[in-house]
C-alpha cells in the first residue's frame, strides 16, 4: 500500500515535470516566432547595404537615413494611374490608423520611384505630398534604386514593345516595413487593406518595438 | 346622341393605348448601359488618369473596342494584374461585355487609362468620355472627378479637431 503511494506520487512529479518542461518549451518556441500578419516577418531585421538616392526635396539619402522610424515603403511610379494612387491612399489611411494605435511609434512612409528616368524629385514631391504632406519620395540612379530594391525583395522591369516616352512599368505590389535600425522588418502582400496593416503593424511594434527605443 | 358619347371614351382609349406604345418603343432601356463613372482626382503634373464604371448589358453579348475623351491625348483599356506580387498592366484590344452580364471597371483591376491629361483632374469636376461598343456603337458617359482621399468634409472635420 505505502509503496503504491510513494510510485503515484513519484509519477505525478514525474509528470508535473514533464508538462512543465513541455509548456515552457512551447512558450518559449511561441516567443521565437514572430506575429503572423497579411505577408511575412523577417525573426531578425536585415540590413539593407548602401546605396545613395535623392528624396523629393532634392537632400542626398543614405540608407541611415530610414534610421529612427519605422519606414514604409511602395515602390511605384507617377505615371503609373491605377495601383499606385490606390496604394498611397490606402497608406494614408493606414498612417491616419497608426496615429490612434501605436502614437509610441514613430513612421514614415515613402514612395520609392521604379521610373527615375521621368520621376524627378520635384515631380515626385508634388505627386507624394497630394496623398499626404508627410510622405516622402525617393528616387535617383536606377542602379541604386535597385539596391535598395534588391535589399527589400522588390522587382520592377519595363515590358518591352511600348512607347519611348507613354510605357508602363511593372513592379512589385508589396509595402516593404523597415525598423528603426534601417532595416528590413516585414513585407506586407498585397492587396493591402489599411485596417489589416494597421492591425498587423500593431502586432509587430508590440512585439519589436521595445527593443529600438 | 347618347350613342356618340358612348363612342368617345373607347376612341380616346385605343388613343391613349396607341400613345402608349409609341412612348414605349421610345423609351425602351437600350441594350447597353453604364452606370456610376467616375474618375479619380490627380495630383498636381500627373500624366495619366483612370476612370472606372459600370456597364449593365441587357441585350446579347458585345464588346468595349474602345473609348475617347477631349480630357486626354488617348483613352485606352487597360488592366492591372497582380501576379505573384507583381502588378503590371495589360492593354486591353476589346473587353467582352456577355449578354445579360454587368461588368465592373474598378480600382486595382479593369479601367479606362486616361493617357496624357491635358490639366489635372480636380474633384468635383466632370468629362464626357466616349465609349465604343462593338454593337451597340458609341455611347456618351459623364464621368464625376471623385477626390480619392475621401470626401474633404472628413479632412476639414479633423482639421477642426486639432488643438
Amino acid at each position: 500500500m505505502r509503496g503504491s503511494l510513494v510510485l503515484a506520487v513519484v509519477l505525478a512529479a514525474g509528470l508535473a515535470i514533464g508538462a512543465g518542461v513541455a509548456a515552457s518549451l512551447a512558450w518559449r518556441h511561441a516567443a521565437a516566432r514572430p506575429p503572423e500578419i497579411g505577408g511575412y516577418v523577417l525573426p531578425e531585421p536585415r540590413a539593407l547595404g548602401s546605396f545613395e538616392l535623392v528624396d523629393d526635396r532634392g537632400a542626398r539619402f543614405a540608407p541611415q537615413s530610414f534610421a529612427g522610424s519605422w519606414s514604409f515603403l511602395y515602390f511605384g511610379y507617377t505615371y503609373c494611374p491605377d495601383v499606385c494612387p490606390l496604394a498611397l491612399v490606402e497608406l494614408g489611411e493606414v498612417k491616419k490608423r497608426l496615429t490612434e494605435r501605436t502614437p509610441a511609434a514613430a513612421t514614415r512612409f515613402y514612395f520609392v520611384s521604379v521610373d527615375p528616368g521621368r520621376d524627378t524629385p520635384e515631380r515626385l514631391h508634388e505627386y507624394v505630398a497630394y496623398f499626404d504632406p508627410d510622405f516622402r519620395g525617393l528616387t535617383g540612379d536606377l542602379g541604386q534604386i535597385a539596391v535598395l530594391a534588391n535589399a527589400v525583395g522588390a522587382v520592377y522591369f519595363v515590358p518591352p514593345g511600348q512607347d519611348e516616352k507613354s510605357y508602363l512599368v511593372s513592379h512589385s505590389s508589396n509595402i516593404a516595413l523597415l525598423d528603426p535600425s534601417g532595416g528590413l522588418r516585414a513585407v506586407f502582400t498585397s492587396p493591402h487593406v489599411a485596417a489589416q496593416v494597421a492591425d498587423d503593424f500593431a502586432s509587430i511594434f508590440a512585439r519589436y518595438g521595445g527593443t529600438h527605443r | 346622341m347618347i350613342a356618340r358619347s358612348r363612342r368617345r371614351p373607347a376612341l380616346a382609349l385605343a388613343g391613349l393605348a396607341a400613345v402608349a406604345v409609341v412612348a414605349f418603343a421610345v423609351a425602351a432601356e437600350p441594350a447597353i448601359r453604364v452606370l456610376d463613372a467616375w474618375a479619380r482626382a490627380t495630383p498636381p503634373g500627373a500624366e495619366n488618369g483612370a476612370v472606372y464604371l459600370k456597364i449593365v448589358n441587357h441585350g446579347g453579348a458585345d464588346r468595349l473596342i474602345g473609348a475617347r475623351t477631349k480630357a486626354a491625348r488617348n483613352a485606352e483599356l487597360h488592366a492591372s494584374v497582380t501576379s505573384d506580387g507583381v502588378v503590371e498592366m495589360r492593354h486591353l484590344d476589346a473587353l467582352p461585355i456577355a449578354s445579360s452580364a454587368t461588368v465592373e471597371l474598378a480600382p486595382g483591376g479593369t479601367h479606362v487609362m486616361l493617357v496624357g491629361l491635358g490639366a489635372q483632374l480636380e474633384p468635383g469636376e466632370h468629362l464626357e468620355l466616349t465609349l465604343i461598343f462593338a454593337i451597340a456603337g458609341e455611347i456618351a458617359v459623364d464621368v464625376a472627378v471623385v477626390d480619392p482621399r475621401g470626401p474633404p468634409a472628413a479632412a476639414h472635420e479633423h482639421e477642426h479637431h486639432a488643438p
